[in-house]
């Protein structure tokens, strides 16, 4: 079971992922953030169960949020991630409906980001994930 | 030592007309030339008074020049750098060009005048002025000295001057400072080459305006061989006109510029969301038809319901959009204010079906009603205090919000400040952005957008200092004197 994290200030969209992956069967734990500084808050400071697991957690991340956006929590994430001595055990994917081309560029220059998912989240994206995942695993 | 007879055969044989006047001012000799010119009968001239000759303006001056003459005799022009007149005997005006030289004739001093008739050279010289005058550039003349010998009208209101203030100042009156110094050099090399060619080809070239200004200029310069030797004469074409038009094209453009950079950013961030939600509803509703086949009914209500919300939101925030969009160029008729009864209306609306700790207080320091748009000043101050209730800090005991508000000079200032929990200063300066969000609590990031594009609009300005944890304040400027007028 895939441990998920999803960072969305758009509640609905959440809903809609947590629905897809809920679907499939293939995904554990999930859990919600409005913002990525609650995120980082949770991730770095706070211990839910699903960071610690073996299998790598799937990050979900917007890139347009009201305070520091994705790519702005990606590079903090990553910064405090190699701070603090942790294992990276996480595969990051964009999701965003953004239409932006300099976005996607952005997100191919970031070596951590894995994958740009479009919303709205489908049937096939749950497979494109999973596809993405199983890579990450067997790499 | 001559005798009189002895200049009655030279005078007779000269090719120009001649007379003899004495110290004392007597006519002694005259050829047939000068009798003509002046319309006397051969002789007639003889022993009258010189001044017969003479225009009745100078008449009465002459004797007295004439005695200075005698007094100090060399030979040399009469009236250098004045226009000579001599008077017929019908009245007849013409202009003469005089030569002087002292004799002594029967054991007398006498000067001996040669009177040259310049009518036909005077008349060509008045056709040529009137020509340039006629120019619409500007034209001046200089001498091989570099002296004004003529301008034309254009040049004096070009350069600000009265011809008899230019006509013998030298050129350089007219050069900027920073080539006044080198200029007789560039004078004296074009005098050697003298080939017609245009100043400065290379660079901007610029003249000097009587009162000190500098005046964009194109100069073509000709060299003239005339009566009075090598001149030459500059065309100057006023690039004022030009320069400002191209000035005024190039700001143009750089608006435009500006302009459609804003649109674009509006485009692109208009679209990226406004499309957001629209990717949502079609998500959700692929999702309600999955959950339909599969008879999953519950699961189908809540997702339309989600749908609908979302769908709401969205018109609410294209509606918001819209308003900023709407905010007019023109101005909205400004009315008498009551500032402290407007803001507690605003609160009561604000918190009215909320349950708010927050309390205000308001400060005015000026008595009288304020004169403004009321429907604007309203919008403002209701986006202000909105945000600050919104986030108000909840860990602290008290939550204040104040409004403060004074006038100075035709012109009110207004603060709002709360002890929230403060903008990081990373989001401060995009507060004003169009869908500028700063955390979960924001709306649809428009409320500041719209409140500065007010401000804007009526002349004012709007600013944001805020410490995280502390305080914010947003203050606000606007001028009451344009109101006056706009109304």
């Amino acid at each position: 079971m895939i441990p998920v994290a999803i960072v969305d200030d758009g509640e609905a969209d959440r809903y809609l992922v947590k629905r897809r992956l809920a679907r499939s069967g293939k995904f554990g734990e999930l859990i919600e953030f409005v913002s990525g500084d609650r995120f980082l808050e949770e991730f770095f400071d706070g211990t839910p169960s699903a960071y610690s697991r073996s299998e790598p957690l799937l990050i979900l991340m917007d890139i347009n949020m009201p305070g520091r956006d994705g790519f702005e929590t990606i590079e903090e994430f990553s910064a405090r991630l190699a701070a603090s001595h942790r294992p990276d055990n996480t595969l990051i994917l964009m999701y965003t409906s953004s239409l932006n081309s300099k976005d996607q560029q952005r997100a191919r220059e970031f070596g951590v980001i894995k994958g740009y998912l479009e919303k709205p989240m489908r049937n096939n994206s749950v497979d494109f994930i999973l596809g993405l995942y199983n890579d990450h695993c067997a790499a | 030592m001559h005798e009189l007879y002895q200049y009655e055969f030279a005078f007779e044989v000269s090719p120009v007309p001649m007379l003899l006047v004495s110290a004392s001012g007597e006519i002694l000799l005259t050829n047939s030339l000068l009798d003509d010119l002046f319309e006397y009968d051969a002789g007639e001239l003889i022993d009258k008074k010189v001044e017969i000759l003479v225009p009745e303006s100078i008449r009465k001056h002459h004797p007295d020049m004439r005695g200075g003459y005698f007094g100090k005799p060399v030979k040399r022009n009469m009236g250098q750098g004045r226009d000579l007149h001599g008077i017929t005997r019908t009245g007849k005006v013409i202009p003469l060009e005089l030569g002087l030289d002292t004799t002594i004739v029967d054991g007398k001093p006498c000067a001996l005048v040669v009177a040259l008739d310049i009518s036909q050279r005077k008349l060509h010289e008045e056709h040529m002025n009137l020509a340039m005058d006629a120019a619409a550039s500007a034209m001046i003349m200089v001498n091989s000295k570099g002296c004004i010998v003529f301008v034309n009208k254009a040049a004096l209101s070009l350069f600000g001057y009265e011809e008899e203030e230019l006509l013998g100042s030298p050129i350089e009156c007219l050069v900027p400072d920073e080539i006044k110094h080198a200029h007789p050099d560039f004078r004296g090399g074009f005098m050697s080459a003298s080939k017609p060619r245009p100043m400065a080809k290379e660079r901007a070239l610029y003249a000097l305006h009587r009162t000190g200004r500098k005046i964009p200029v194109e100069i073509a310069l000709t060299p003239v061989d005339t009566h009075d030797g090598k001149m030459v004469v500059s065309t100057v074409i006023d690039l004022s006109e030009r320069v400002e038009a191209e000035n005024a094209m190039a700001r143009k453009h750089q608006e435009m510029s500006a302009l459609n950079e804003e649109l674009m950013q509006f485009a692109y961030s208009a679209s990226h969301d406004l499309k957001a939600p629209l990717s949502t509803i079609i998500g959700l509703l692929e999702l309600c038809l999955e959950d339909l086949e599969e008879g999953e009914l519950d699961s189908v209500s809540e997702v339309l319901h989600r749908t609908l919300r979302i769908g709401m939101r969205s018109a609410d925030k294209v509606e918001g959009v819209l308003e900023i969009a709407r905010v007019a160029r023109s101005p909205i008729a400004a009315e008498l204010i009551d500032m402290a009864s407007m803001i507690n209306d605003i609160w009561v609306d604000l918190t009215g079906s909320l349950d708010t700790s927050a309390s205000l207080v308001i400060t005015a320091d000026h008595d009288q009603s304020v004169f403004l748009e009321k429907n604007t000043l309203h919008v403002i101050l209701e986006n202000l205090l909105s945000n600050a209730v919104r986030y108000v800090d909840r860990d602290k005991e008290r939550n204040i919000i104040e409004v403060r508000s004074r006038t100075e000079d035709d012109a009110i200032f207004i603060d709002v400040i709360d002890n929230g929990i403060g903008i990081p200063e990373e989001s401060q300066s995009r507060v004003f952005d169009l869908f500028s969000r700063i955390d979960e609590r924001s709306d649809h990031g428009l409320g500041l957008t719209l409140v500065k594009k007010h401000v804007d609009r009526l002349g004012g300005n709007i600013s944001v200092t805020s410490t995280v944890g502390v305080q914010t304040e947003f203050s606000i400027f606007l001028p009451l004197q344009a109101m006056r007028k706009a109304s």
